[in-house]
Parts: C-alpha cells; sequence; structure tokens
C-alpha cells in the first residue's frame, strides 16, 4: 500500500506541475514576454498567465514528496502504525516549522 | 531558453547514464556555462533534483525497491541538515559554496572514474539480519524481488546511528550545493548499514526529493527561484532522463561515465581557480 500511496502522488505531482511548467514556458516563448523575476506563488493574481502557469508548476513539483510525507502519515496512522507516523509528523512539522520561519 | 532546455537534457539524460542525480552537472553549467548567480543556479537544481526524484520514484514504487520507512527514518536528520545547509548558503560569500563545490565535484569525478558509483559496490549478503535500532525491530524492514536473482530478498537495516550521522552531512550538501547526495548516501546504506545496494539507491532517490524541498524553502523566500531559469531546466532534465534511460542499454556506462568524470573534473578546476579569483559569483 505504501508503495502505491508514493507511485500515485508521484504520478499525479509529475504530469500536473510539467503540464503546467510547459505551458507556462510555451505562452512565454510564443508571446515574447520579458524575463521575470523569481516564482511567487503568493501573489499570483498580479502576474502575467505565463508566469503563473509556471510559478504554479513549480509549487506542485515542490509539493510532491511533501504529500506523500502526508499521506503516508496519515496511512500509518489509520492503520494504527504510530511510529512510523510519528517519524512521518516529525519531518512534516520541520518542513512547516522551517517555512513558517522563513516567511516570518 | 533554448540553452537552459538543453543543459536540462543534458544534465538528466547523462544522470539516467550515468546512475548520478542531474545537480552536479546542472550547477556548473549555470554558473560557468551561462553566468548565473550560484545561488539561483543552486535553487534551480534543487528543483530539478525534485522533478528527477519524482520521475524515477515512479519506477522505482513499481520495482518495490524503494524503503520508504527507512526513508523517512533518515529524512529527519536529512531535512535538519538541508535546512541548516541552505541557511549557510544565503550567508557565506558565493566563492565559498563554488569553492565547495568544486571539491565534492572532484570526489564525484575520482569515484566515478573509478567505476565507484551506486551500480558499481559489491553486491550485498540479502540474508536477513538482526536490526539494532531504537525504533523497534523489524520496523524498517524491506523486502522486494530482485529479477536479476529470481528471488525475494528481505533485510534489516543495521546501525541507524550511523546512518543518521551521514544523512545530516548529505542534507547539508544538498542545502549547500544543490546536490542530492546519494553518492553519499547510497555507499553508507549499502556498505554502512547493510542494505542492499538496489534497495539504498532507490531510498536515497525518495530521499533527495524530500531534502531538497527542505532547503528549497529557503532559497525560494529570498527570490532565488527564477521560474525563467527553474522551469526550462526541469522540463529539460525529465526529457533528459527520458532519453537517457531509453539510451543507456545501447551506451557504454563506463566510457560514458569516465568522460563525464573527465569533464566534471576539467569544470571543477575551472570553478576552484575562479572561487578562488572571486570574480564570477557575485
Amino acid at each position: 500500500m505504501e508503495r502505491i500511496i508514493v507511485k500515485t502522488i508521484y504520478t499525479y505531482g509529475l504530469i500536473l506541475s510539467m503540464t503546467s511548467m510547459t505551458a507556462g514556458l510555451l505562452l512565454k516563448f510564443i508571446t515574447h514576454e520579458p524575463s521575470s523575476g523569481p516564482a511567487d506563488l503568493l501573489h499570483l493574481g498580479v502576474a502575467s498567465i505565463p508566469d503563473t502557469l509556471m510559478s504554479v508548476g513549480i509549487g506542485i513539483l515542490a509539493a510532491t514528496p511533501l504529500v506523500n510525507v502526508v499521506a503516508l502519515m496519515q496511512h500509518w496512522a489509520r492503520h494504527r502504525n504510530f511510529r512510523m507516523a510519528g517519524i512521518a509528523a516529525t519531518v512534516t512539522v520541520i518542513l512547516a516549522v522551517a517555512a513558517i520561519l522563513e516567511q516570518g | 531558453m533554448v540553452l537552459l532546455v538543453g543543459s536540462g537534457v543534458v544534465a538528466g539524460g547523462l544522470g539516467a547514464l550515468v546512475g548520478i542525480g542531474g545537480g552536479i552537472v546542472v550547477v556548473p553549467v549555470l554558473v560557468i556555462g551561462l553566468g548565473y548567480d550560484i545561488r539561483t543556479a543552486v535553487a534551480t537544481s534543487l528543483v530539478a533534483v525534485v522533478a528527477t526524484s519524482a520521475a524515477a520514484g515512479v519506477a522505482y514504487a513499481d520495482s518495490g525497491l524503494t524503503n520508504v520507512r527507512l526513508g523517512l527514518a533518515l529524512e529527519v536528520p536529512t531535512t535538519i541538515g538541508g535546512i541548516a545547509g541552505g541557511l549557510v548558503a544565503v550567508s557565506v560569500a558565493p566563492s565559498a559554496i563554488a569553492g565547495l563545490f568544486s571539491v565534492v565535484m572532484i570526489v564525484v569525478a575520482v569515484l566515478m572514474w573509478r567505476h565507484l558509483d551506486t551500480h558499481a559496490l559489491l553486491p550485498h549478503d540479502v540474508k536477513s539480519q538482526t536490526m539494532s535500532s531504537p525504533i523497534g525491530p523489524g520496523l524498517l524492514r524491506g523486502t522486494y524481488f530482485d529479477r536479476t536473482t529470481s528471488r525475494s530478498v528481505a533485510y534489516d537495516p543495521l546501525r541507524l546511528g550511523l546512518g543518521a550521522s551521514i544523512s545530516v552531512i548529505a542534507g547539508m550538501l544538498s542545502g549547500l550545493l544543490g546536490v542530492g547526495g546519494g553518492f553519499i548516501k547510497v555507499p553508507t546504506m549499502a556498505m554502512g548499514m547493510g542494505v542492499p545496494v538496489k534497495a539504498a539507491a532507490a531510498t536515497s532517490n525518495f530521499m533527495v526529493g524530500i531534502t531538497a524541498i527542505a532547503s528549497l524553502v529557503i532559497y525560494f523566500t529570498r527570490g532565488y527561484v527564477q521560474s525563467i531559469v527553474v522551469v526550462p531546466v526541469s522540463v529539460g532534465i525529465v526529457l533528459g532522463a527520458l532519453i537517457g534511460s531509453h539510451a543507456t542499454p545501447r551506451l557504454s556506462a563506463v566510457r560514458v561515465q569516465r568522460l563525464l568524470a573527465m569533464i566534471l573534473l576539467l569544470v571543477a578546476i575551472q570553478m576552484g581557480l575562479e572561487a578562488l579569483g572571486g570574480e564570477l559569483y557575485g
């Protein structure tokens, strides 16, 4: 079951992110839009469509491993394997704390 | 843009051919070849590492080689190392990162030349072993079916303390340099922890994606993740990995590996000299 969870999330994460990034890249190439700044997932509304698509693609790709960890944590907790659920929760908390501290 | 996609294809293709992540190729190409800031290059490489980890992870999941439980257990120290590495990278002089990167490149080149990569380690004795783990006996046990020997393999990882210590270092290198760190993790798991080498490679691949996002958070919030650089390289690296994995049976892995080792060595020397001069990476 763990293998199925990992494979499913990797597959969908990769397909969605690559589709979004490729579409954004092609649009940028076709419209000859000038180079943009850093990827920004917090202010997508003000970015152009190609930039939004590329940022969303990067966001989905970056989120894929984290979604895997959270899904595994849920799976182990449901099957009362609290040691493994605890390990997955620890990794999630470390990543979340790093993100919150950086945003702050 | 075409150059960026092309560099991704080359990195992904070579990575698939010789069994390394693309980071060790992407960073020098972006810094020396295309003149990008080394932190932008490292951030780009980290996104590419996530992409290659996910792409290879699909194939590894089918084979059953990935020991998800062991990978996550080692991810606790690795993630902490990754965050520490990312914080150090955005604080020190870019020339220091370039200097350290050139040293790591030389190490990888030497290992590659001597064919001591993940595929060349001696096959591990696959009999079941007793685990001395504080987590619990059997909890991290791995099982898979080895198609080459047509038999099931079961193993219990040993010396988790050693694995955890080395994982912190691998995480730090990943956060600092944008490399996956498989060249450290795979030998540690295979030779130090008693994990069969194929399972060690697959488990390392599972881990590098999670480690990469730990330090990526730091690069992301500080504006080093440039869409226009990251996207072409990531798309290219996935394309390259697909091409490389199909070309692998037709090419001599040793020849490709030795050619790449020579290129890495030359680039490492150039990167090291420029780091000493401190001119390029401002």
